[in-house]
């Protein structure tokens, strides 16, 4: 694990295209800085994003993958006009409440 | 010679650079690495207790933010503090905010930032605004900074430029559907998942707003397959030209500025993603990251430690965390 998530190595896997580095050291590593700079206006917003907007935002749960994938089929089934929208989602909100791990 | 068991998938930059230099792995350890990759979908889908239990789980394994908390709720864990406090880790290179979102106690109810390190990221993502400055132009709309504005530009595409759809939106029966892009707009737009008091929130008012506007908009301006709509798809269906807007993962410039798959390299614009009332931006973000399997049986077998044993003298030293 050391290994893979050390410097030299997420730096090689960036220059490669392994996106986006989590290391300050691979964006400052001259070459992938040039690589970066030439894709207009990215590495500005990443940078506000990874430093100053980004979170993740959804309510860790241990089975938060049923949550989303209820919610997911609730968004579906409105969008093929099952049921009206709000329907649906009160629906799923209804499963999700009885089937969220809140331990 | 000892082995370490890398579980992850493929398609994917990241876990192809692992297998590639699994050589270089070898020879600086000591130790053989049994790299497996399992089709994409299947992996995202995260029914992995077949890999990571059983009488030959994987070692470390590829994971992030959803899938990691339910492979702590099965005890595929293990946490890393021990190993990632070390200063040969380094840990203080990586971004806060990535090591934050990978601390987590296991309950409900607790936000991220605090407890156990149940992962080390290895890429990031969150949700820019990808946007083709030719579409915009040909549909005579402005680059959106807001989200009604968003909607609005796009729906302006397609009736003024033949063949190219307004946005591009994830659709497909996946979990991370609603993780991306939409979750971007509605926590920008005053909607979240669970209220305070933990009940779900999905069928409020904002909610409900926000995901009428959005699909309103998808079956104007939208993907035509929107249900069918994958990342990978959705990816390369803008680095195509098919969509004028996109907001989704911004790691997809690797595949939007190389020439080698995408018609529109060098003509994306990246900005950040439309606001909602009051100006409020609320990304989303997802990492992909390393997990030290807590069944992980690599400790006990013979020759597995790095204390002590000394690496190939051919081979250049190098620390081990044990794995």
């Amino acid at each position: 694990m050391q290994w893979a998530t050390s410097s030299q190595f997420l730096t090689r896997a960036a220059v490669h295209g392994n996106m986006n580095p989590t290391r300050r050291s691979t964006w400052a590593d001259p070459e992938f800085a040039a690589r970066a700079s030439e894709w207009h206006g990215f590495p500005e917003v990443a940078m506000e994003l990874v430093n100053n907007l980004g979170n993740v935002l959804v309510t860790p749960a241990v089975n938060y993958i049923e949550v989303a994938r209820r919610w997911t089929r609730a968004l579906r089934d409105a969008y093929q006009g099952d049921e009206p929208l709000d329907h649906c989602l009160a629906a799923a909100a209804s499963d999700i409440d009885r089937l969220v791990i809140r331990t | 010679m000892a082995e370490v068991r890398f579980l992850g998938c493929d398609n994917d930059v990241f876990c192809g650079h692992v297998q590639a230099r699994a050589t270089e792995f070898e020879q600086a350890s000591g130790h053989k690495l049994t790299v497996r990759l399992l089709d994409n979908d299947f992996y995202y889908a995260n029914k992995l207790t077949g890999y990571l239990g059983g009488e030959s789980p994987a070692d470390v394994y590829m994971s992030g933010p959803v899938l990691v908390w339910e492979q702590l709720g099965l005890g595929f864990v293990r946490p890393l503090d021990e190993f990632a406090g070390r200063s040969s880790f380094d840990l203080s290179d990586f971004f806060d905010r990535l090591i934050a979102g990978h601390r987590w106690s296991g309950h409900f109810g607790d936000g991220l930032g605090h407890g156990p390190l149940l992962g080390i990221p290895v890429n990031w993502e969150s949700y820019n605004l990808a946007y083709l400055p030719e579409t915009l132009a040909q549909a005579g709309v402005d680059v959106p900074r807001t989200w009604p504005e968003f909607f609005a530009a796009a729906k302006a595409i397609p009736a003024h430029v033949p063949g190219v759809r307004g946005f591009g939106q994830r659709g497909a029966e996946a979990w991370h559907t609603v993780y991306t892009g939409f979750a971007t707009q509605l926590w920008s737009c005053g909607g979240r998942d669970f209220d305070p008091g933990g009940s779900c929130a999905i069928a409020s008012a904002a909610a409900v707003d926000a995901a009428r506007t959005l699909s309103d908009a998808i079956r104007v301006a939208g993907p035509a397959d929107w249900t069918s709509q994958g990342w990978y798809e959705l990816a390369m269906d803008f680095a195509h030209g098919k969509y004028g807007l996109l907001v989704d993962s911004d790691h997809y410039v690797a595949y939007f500025e190389n020439p080698g798959l995408s018609d529109v390299a060098g003509k994306v614009r990246y900005a950040l993603p439309p606001a909602g009332p009051g100006g409020v931006r609320r990304p989303n973000m997802w990492m992909w990251s390393m997990v030290m399997n807590a069944r992980s049986a690599a400790r006990t077998r013979r020759g597995s430690s790095c204390s002590g044993r000394p690496a190939p003298s051919s081979s250049p030293a190098r620390p081990c965390t044990g794995i």
